[in-house]
């Protein structure tokens, strides 16, 4: 029997540890690199996430407010960017973009931001996860003898 | 016989492993030095991509963003297009720590990024990463400054040179 065999499986065994070990010492020198590139690749992918987002949130505002009054618009805005939580401010003529003390910044075309109760706001904050309701409105405001657009933006659990 | 052709093979095997470990260890140290600098030379390029990336997606960490906004460089905040031409080495001398100087200089292009300030805030980005890249590559971080200028590998340091608008 045998001694063919044993060899062998002896001759393997030596391959085998030999490649585990070559596969060892090559991912302990590649490791501070690879590591590097992953968290470099990743870095790259939370910014384009973070502003495909900010992209994507502005069209919906401006197409909103491209249609007539009344007209209405659902929003689920994602849990996480990168896995790292944020938040969102709309202004009159922009959307900010904060997480993970990084912050970026789009333009939208120029209009009023109100409450349910049509009381102008500076700004409205929206969190991670929500669903949001954005609705176009005429309102009578103090600045202009002329009734204004407006977007309506609330929180669906707030409704 | 077959117990013979196993000595054989064995007795090769071993010659073949024994003459591999003596070339590899006679040429371990050009092989190397020479993967160093190609692997730093790939991490500035990842760096610089990175760098890119955070100029043209225009995300900014905080502080750096209320800055652009009050310095009226707003129009770094916007999205904008740019491209890296090359990256360019020139080794240099010896420096004080026994390590080869080697300057990099990106040439880049962009036909958003036009006043002086922008360019060079725009430049300046896309080296620190360069740097940045370079030092967590060979973990270095801890040997040099905040701004990892120079960056440090075991034979090399790296600085970077004003990026070339082209």
């Amino acid at each position: 029997m045998s001694l063919n065999l044993k060899d062998q499986q002896g001759q393997l065994n030596i391959e085998f540890l030999f490649c585990t070990l070559l596969t060892i010492i090559l991912l302990v020198t590649m490791a501070p690199y690879l590591n590097q590139n992953i968290s470099t690749n990743q870095n790259i992918g939370n910014n384009l996430e973070g502003r495909e987002f900010l992209n994507e949130l502005s069209d919906k505002i401006n197409q909103l407010n491209s249609n007539s009054y009344g007209n209405s618009k659902y929003i689920t805005i994602p849990e996480t960017i990168g896995n790292y939580n944020y938040f969102v401010t709309i202004r009159e003529n922009e959307i900010i973009l904060e997480y993970d003390s990084n912050k970026c910044k789009v333009k939208i075309n120029p209009i009023k931001i109100v409450d349910q109760n049509n009381k102008e706001l500076y700004e409205k904050r929206l969190f991670n996860g929500g669903t949001y309701k954005l609705s176009k409105k005429l309102i009578d405001s103090n600045d202009s003898i002329i009734n204004q657009s407006a977007i309506e933006i609330v929180r669906e659990n707030d409704r | 016989m077959n117990f013979d052709n196993n000595g054989q093979i064995s007795v090769e095997l071993l010659l073949l492993i024994g003459i591999t470990i003596i070339i590899v260890i006679s040429l371990s140290n050009i092989i190397n030095t020479e993967n160093e600098l190609n692997k730093a030379m790939i991490s500035a390029e990842n760096g610089a991509y990175e760098g890119i990336s955070i100029n043209s997606l225009a995300i900014y960490p905080e502080e750096t963003f209320e800055e652009y906004m009050n310095k009226s460089q707003e129009q770094l905040t916007h999205t904008k297009n740019i491209k890296i031409i090359k990256i360019d080495k020139k080794i240099q001398k010896t420096d004080k720590y026994n390590k080869t100087r080697i300057q990099l200089k990106v040439y880049a292009s962009s036909p958003y990024i036009n006043s002086k300030e922008d360019k060079e805030s725009t430049g300046d980005r896309i080296n620190y990463n360069i740097r940045k890249c370079i030092s967590e590559s060979f973990n270095s971080e801890n040997l040099s400054n905040a701004l990892y200028n120079p960056s440090f590998t075991p034979h090399y340091s790296f600085t970077t040179a004003n990026v070339q608008w082209i």
